[in-house]
């Protein structure tokens, strides 16, 4: 993985390189300072991969000219967007529902009947719009 | 470490904690809800401490969506977050598809079964094939089975 941090100097834009160590033969790299303080990750946190187009990229979602279009959608294989993903306990999500309880939280069993109708119903009022 | 299959009652009451006793109809409810509390936040100790894995399949995660957007009427972006917290916590394990998918639940109104197809269409590569028009909000490829009864290779065609 090489990221590049973009940035604009005298309207010309200028890219900065950061290369890894090499990959050992169980993918394992070492991960420039730089480049963990630009993710905000460290020890235990993890990296997130994504392929994107350009399209997806740059939320474009039609252009008129059929050229740029095609250029939009065909640099999938060379975009991979990484994002740090900070450790996170189970504990960050017990009891994290801000609800104000009128009744004790449903039993799912009780309410699979109404998920089923309301997935057909949710379909059914979709394929009217 | 042992790894369990939590279903979605698991995943809701770890959600929750505490919150709902006070809503309890009776004492005798009410010590249920606590001992279920108990045992939750016991299994949590498990769980961060490396002892215990819970994966939490994709079907269970809808359900919760389900059972906090209809029932609880709560926000899709609350749900996407909360839901989201606990899927990335350490040793807690599900599928990379329904965590995209998660993501992209706050930010359209379309059906969280209707965002996975999309994301497994990118993932795998594939359009999806459908007679729901609904799918043109989404960014990604997909016919109708017309459109594949009516031309070899519909990729050619686009």
């Amino acid at each position: 993985m090489v990221p590049f941090q973009v940035a604009l100097k005298e309207n010309t834009l200028m890219m900065t390189k950061y290369e890894t160590g090499r990959l050992s033969a169980k993918g394992v790299v070492a991960i420039p300072k730089n480049v963990r303080n630009i993710l905000g990750i460290g020890e235990g946190d993890k990296l997130e991969f994504e392929q994107v187009t350009l399209r997806e990229l740059l939320g474009i979602k039609e252009v008129d000219q059929p050229a740029l279009d095609q250029i939009l959608e065909q640099l999938i294989d060379e975009i991979v967007v990484v994002r740090g993903v900070k450790k996170k306990s189970v504990w960050d999500a017990f009891g994290s529902l801000d609800i104000d309880f009128t009744r004790p939280l449903v039993d799912v069993r009780d309410v699979r009947d109404q998920y089923r109708e309301g997935l057909i119903a949710d379909d059914l009022h979709r394929q009217d719009d | 470490m042992r790894r369990f299959i939590a279903d979605a009652n698991i995943g809701m009451r770890i959600l929750v904690g505490d919150r709902d006793i006070a809503a309890a109809e009776t004492p005798e409810k009410a010590e249920m809800l606590r001992a279920m509390y108990e045992d939750t936040r016991a299994l949590l100790t498990q769980v961060s401490d490396g002892k215990v894995t819970l994966y939490f399949p994709d079907a269970v995660v809808e359900e919760m969506i389900f059972v906090l957007s209809k029932v609880y009427n709560l926000d899709r972006e609350y749900i996407s977050r909360k839901i989201l917290t606990l899927l990335e916590a350490d040793n807690i394990e599900s599928t990379d598809t329904i965590r995209r998918a998660l993501s992209q639940y706050a930010t359209t109104n379309l059906d969280i079964v209707d965002i996975k197809l999309g994301v497994l269409s990118k993932e795998l590569g594939s359009p999806v094939l459908t007679w729901d028009k609904g799918f043109s909000k989404l960014n990604f490829e997909y016919y109708s089975p017309r459109d594949i009864i009516d031309t070899e290779d519909p990729e050619e065609e686009s």
